[in-house]
């Protein structure tokens, strides 16, 4: 027996084709509309070595072709219909495409005939909800007011008996609820509607009329070839069926997390009543997608009946909770794989020799190593290229993509990173391009704070490495950045090691996202990059015009530049920290000398190392508050601002017991949003009138800067030490300053009179 | 009432059947289609009396005032030859012919047989487009210097994924195969602000869509067009790929510039600047602000009005034609305008297909 199997390219014929095979019938004669389809289909031929199908290609919208696929079949599984378009289309489709099939098939002897129909043709409106709907519960009475689909389904159900009834071609008829399946909707109407992100929920808890696709075939299968079947009907489900809420649950929990609002069904009457007075009203202004009539037909809730096909042998091949299971999954990677595709990075590409040949660079990928540069970032530099260096990944060597946050890049950093191997370092010739930092398997923050290319890298969940010096809160719940402590080498070719043993993530990302993310938080943490006079620290003329003003204006319990010079004292304050590497050393050194320094800390920093704060107090020096995260305040917004000056006053008045009194803008920015939440919160602003600038420093710097500067009593002195040549020049700084005829002092003191 | 007969039951036939019954002075009699099938399911979804598979039969059968000819424009000129003959005015839809040549005689047909033709070049009805021609009238524009009108299209539409999926389709016989059932409302616009001389036509085509590897390849989906006549130049973009899929125009005038948005239905001028140095560039945002803001509570005084329909151009264009025929007054597009599209639309197939009519 030949058998015709219209659609066979399709969801359901593609899964009939392969129970054919199993059922062991070997004459099958497949029409397909392109050739495109075919290899789809030669590759169910795989478990069954040695048999083959027969292709017809061919559209039967056209005459001819129906006439070709027919000729010399005895059995035809009839599955061609039109899914979506205008009504037009549909009826095309669907009967158009049968009329022409049954006009070249009908007069054929001996021709059997099996129509896969459609729950849609049951006039269910007048039934009540709840009531069963079996084989003989009646056609739909006003096919016009249901939807298109389900017309023309009707409608070609309607023709296949007609012409059963002149012709006497044996018709079996299936009628199958929602078939699914991978590679089938994620969402029959009967759960209900998807608009944009949203699910619509209108099936509440109706039982799902459910048929798995290959329980499915096996159903046309066994009914097409069924002796007593002929001029039957028979309705298709699974037996075991979920209610539409529990699929939408089950949907959420293995799927996707979508949104839904569930509507129960008076609420869908009333809406669809409203949907179609607007329609009337406004003369179709808006589709009247919704009617009491369509919404009866689909949501007025239902039981189902397959007795009568489990009568004539038909089995669930595929329990629901197995199907649903496998369609999940398969919703699940269809998903995954809408996202974005990773780019290529060209730099990399045209920088690493074995990145030249693109399968190795598949197999043995390097591991790209981002670090965000900026000032004082020249001591962690060497950490890093040292770690990157010992990197242990046999045959997978490490890359590392510097990120130049500051314009030009950094003097003192440029020797040492000239030094570095060319294939193992590049200079990210753009700056923090987003697309650049994509590539990066890890972004290490080298500096202070959080620059974009920090924020970027978090909100494309680039893992980042940093430290805790200067980050706002926000940041530390973050679950991508690992924290290690400044200038803790290990710690950081630890965290290398760890991150470059994990899978390479992949995650959604964006450059959309990361702009969100960087407008998120740039109102308050962002730090300018690219600013060209982070570096020196000299304000513009204007500015320090203005500066000077505030000085002599404003008595010096508000704002103090230098102390009395009539006595012979002098205060060496320090900026930033404390930094367990730094911070040590610099007390120790004062211990040495006996000066009584004043630190201004960072909040977030002394909020970790609360034992260098204590040691500070212990040993005579006085503390500040230096802000929770040395942002540019003039770039805060005020909300921002009290944040930073409240939440640094309460870290230290916890770790030293006392309210703190002094209070340095970072960056030594006086600007309203600096000054008025300091006042406000009690502290004394203390600035500086020496400025040794120790932290841009290379050897030596300091040494010839001290030559150059002449103190005198009353100075304040900033310094920040937290470089190795400015450790190693603070002895001389102190002897230069203090001598022998001066006393070094902390603020307080030298506000005494 | 007009009796009104429509043959060609496809995807616009829904369109025109809803508009004419939104329109009081006519009502749809019967519906015709060599598939009965097309012509059974529109009958039955917007109760239209009578259905017919035989255009002749439908014709004898009752006294029909109008005939909506919505096939494939392989057809058009012998129907509206028949339905002239049968004494029918005829509503046609775009584009006019398969060529210039039958599109000419078809409205030469029309005039001997002194029935009323028209095409449904509906964009031009809608109400920017109105505005448009009566910001002309005043005078507003000046003389037309250039006119820039373009046509987004999405392949991935209904119609798109019809032609493409099948090599067989009606629209792969048009000599400008999809440009050619398309652009008709691109060139459309143009036409009216060309002066009546000889025409310089440049076109350029070409695929950007990826192959399929089967014949509906030869399908090209983005053109460009450029044409000079009498001191007037115009641009036309069609586009497959770029998105949004806009439809717009731009004319610019020797006094203004008007920018007619058919996708959003609004119309904004931008006036000559009279206020002098940096002033005259603060000042025109705010005014464009300002006419957007206008656009915008039009639109939403039409949509409360219930005047914001997709066809509400269609169903202007069918209200004027009915009167025109009811009143016997001038059509509401003239030939000379219908058929300047058809020579255009030609010349373009012969420079982007190599095709000439013969």
């Amino acid at each position: 027996m030949r058998i015709l199997v219209t659609g066979a390219a399709g969801f359901l014929g593609n899964a009939l084709i392969g129970r054919l095979l199993a059922h062991g019938y070997r004459e099958i004669r497949c029409n397909v509309r392109r050739r495109r389809d075919i290899p789809k289909l030669d590759a169910l031929l795989n478990q069954y070595p040695g048999t083959r199908l027969e292709y017809c290609v061919g559209d039967l919208r056209y005459r001819e072709d129906a006439a070709r696929a027919v000729d010399g079949v005895q059995l035809i599984f009839h599955l061609v219909a039109g899914k979506k378009g205008t009504a037009a289309d549909l009826f095309l489709n669907s009967v158009v495409a049968s009329r022409n099939l049954l006009d070249a098939a009908a007069d054929r002897k001996p021709m059997r005939i099996v129509l896969v129909s459609s729950f849609g043709v049951y006039g269910v409106v007048g039934l009540g909800r709840r009531a069963r709907v079996n084989e003989e519960t009646m056609l739909e009475p006003y096919p016009a007011r249901r939807d298109h689909y389900s017309y023309s389904k009707l409608r070609q159900e309607q023709l296949f008996w007609e012409y059963q009834k002149r012709k006497g071609f044996v018709l079996v008829v299936l009628r199958p609820g929602v078939i699914y399946g991978p590679g089938g909707g994620h969402f029959s109407n009967r759960v209900g509607l998807t608009i944009g992100n949203w699910q619509l929920h209108f099936g509440g808890n109706n039982l799902l009329p459910l048929s798995y696709v290959d329980n499915c075939a096996e159903a046309v299968v066994v009914a097409g070839t069924h002796p007593s079947a002929a001029g039957q009907i028979y309705n298709v489900h699974d037996d075991d069926l979920p209610t539409c809420r529990q699929y939408l649950r089950a949907y959420k929990k293995n799927v996707a997390k979508i949104r839904s609002i569930s509507i129960p069904y008076f609420g869908v009457r009333l809406l669809s009543s409203m949907v179609t007075k607007y329609n009337l009203y406004s003369k179709g202004q808006l589709p009247a997608i919704l009617t009491p009539y369509k919404s009866a037909s689909l949501w007025g809730g239902n039981r189902f009946d397959n007795s009568k096909l489990r009568s004539i042998g038909w089995k669930q091949l595929v329990p629901t909770a197995e199907g649903l299971q496998r369609s999940f999954a398969a919703f699940r990677t269809e998903l995954d794989a809408t996202r974005v595709k990773r780019p290529i990075f060209a730099a990399a590409a045209t920088n690493s020799a074995e990145a030249s040949t693109g399968a190795s660079r598949q197999d043995a990928r390097e591991f790209v190593i981002g670090a965000a540069l900026g000032p004082n970032s020249n001591g962690t530099l060497d950490h890093l290229i040292a770690a990157c260096s010992n990197l242990r990944r046999p045959g997978k060597p490490a890359k590392l993509v510097i990120f130049a946050t500051d314009d030009p890049l950094r003097p003192d950093c440029q020797p040492k990173i000239q030094d570095v191997p060319p294939d193992l370092c590049w200079v990210s010739d753009v700056l923090t391009t987003p697309q650049s930092l994509l590539e990066c398997d890890v972004l290490v923050s080298l500096q202070d704070g959080v620059p974009l290319s920090v924020l970027r890298a978090m909100s494309s969940r680039v893992p980042i490495i940093t430290t805790a010096v200067r980050v706002p809160e926000a940041l530390l719940n973050e679950p991508t950045v690992t924290f290690i402590r400044q200038g803790d080498m290990q710690e950081l070719q630890e965290a290398l090691q760890r991150l470059s043993e994990q899978p390479r993530r992949n995650s959604p990302r964006g450059v959309a996202l990361a702009e969100n993310i960087a407008t998120r938080y740039s109102e308050t943490y962002l730090w300018r990059e690219n600013a060209r006079t982070t570096a020196n620290g000299q304000a513009p003329n204007g500015r320090s015009l203005i500066k000077k003003a505030l000085y002599s204006a404003l008595p010096s319990r508000q704002l103090l530049e230098h102390g009395n010079r009539d006595r012979s004292r002098i205060a060496i304050t320090v900026d930033d920290g404390p930094d367990p590497v730094h911070t040590p050393r610099m007390l120790d050194i004062f211990r040495e000398h006996a000066v009584r320094a004043t630190f201004f800390v960072v909040g977030g920093a002394a909020e970790q190392y609360p034992e260098l704060v204590l040691r500070m107090k212990d040993e005579g020096h006085e503390v500040g508050s230096h802000s929770y995260s040395h942002p540019y305040f003039d770039k805060l917004s005020w909300s921002g601002a009290i944040r930073e000056i409240g939440m640094t006053r309460w870290v230290l008045s916890r770790i030293l017991g006392e309210k703190c009194k002094l209070f340095r803008p970072p960056h030594g920015k006086l600007s309203p949003r600096s000054l008025i939440p300091a006042w406000a919160a009690g502290h004394q602003v203390v600035m500086w009138n020496v400025d040794l600038k120790d932290y841009c420093a290379a050897s030596g710097d300091v040494e010839a800067r001290l030559e150059r500067t002449s103190f005198t009593s009353g100075d304040i002195i900033l310094y920040h030490g937290i470089n190795e040549p400015a450790l190693k020049a603070l002895p001389r700084v102190i002897e230069s300053a203090v001598g022998k005829r001066r006393e070094a002092v902390t603020i307080s003191e030298l506000m005494q009179y | 009432m007009l009796n009104i007969g429509i043959v060609g039951c496809g995807k616009i036939a829904d369109g025109h059947v809803e508009e004419i019954q939104k329109i009081g002075c006519a009502r749809v009699l019967a519906v015709c289609d060599l598939e009965p099938i097309l012509a059974e399911q529109l009958a039955a979804r917007y109760s239209v009396p009578h259905q017919y598979a035989d255009f002749d039969r439908m014709l004898s059968d009752h006294r029909l005032d109008v005939i909506h000819i919505a096939t494939p424009p392989h057809s058009h000129l012998a129907l509206a030859r028949k339905a002239a003959e049968a004494g029918c005015h005829v509503f046609l839809e775009k584009p006019l012919a398969p060529n210039a040549i039958d599109g000419g005689r078809l409205i030469d047909c029309m005039k001997q047989s002194r029935r009323k033709l028209t095409i449904n070049y509906w964009y031009n009805f809608e109400a920017p487009g109105l505005a448009l021609k009566e910001f002309v009238a005043k005078g507003n524009l000046g003389d037309p210097i250039h006119i820039e009108s373009y046509y987004g299209y999405d392949l991935e539409g209904g119609f798109g994924q019809a032609l493409l999926s099948d090599d067989r389709h009606w629209v792969h016989q048009l000599p400008g195969k999809l440009f050619q059932n398309i652009i008709d409302h691109a060139i459309n616009k143009i036409t009216p602000f060309l002066p009546d001389e000889q025409m310089e036509i440049i076109a350029r085509a070409y695929r950007r869509r990826h192959l399929k590897d089967d014949a509906t390849d030869g399908v090209l989906d983005e053109l460009r067009v450029v044409i000079l006549a009498g001191g007037v130049s115009a641009y036309i973009t069609f586009s497959s790929h770029a998105r949004p899929v806009g439809h717009f125009m731009r004319v610019y005038g020797t006094k203004n510039t008007a920018h007619i948005d058919f996708a959003l239905r609004t119309m904004s001028v931008e006036n000559r600047q009279t206020i002098p140095s940096a002033l005259g560039r603060l000042l025109p945002p705010f005014k464009s602000c300002w006419q957007s803001l206008q656009q915008a509570s039009h639109n939403v005084r039409e949509f409360a009005g219930s005047r914001f329909q997709f066809f509400a151009g269609m169903n202007r264009l069918m209200s004027q034609f009915y009167q025109s025929v009811l009143h016997d007054t001038p059509v509401p597009i003239p030939y000379a305008e219908i058929l300047r599209v058809s020579l255009i639309m030609d010349e373009i197939s012969a420079q982007v297909y190599q095709v000439r009519a013969a």
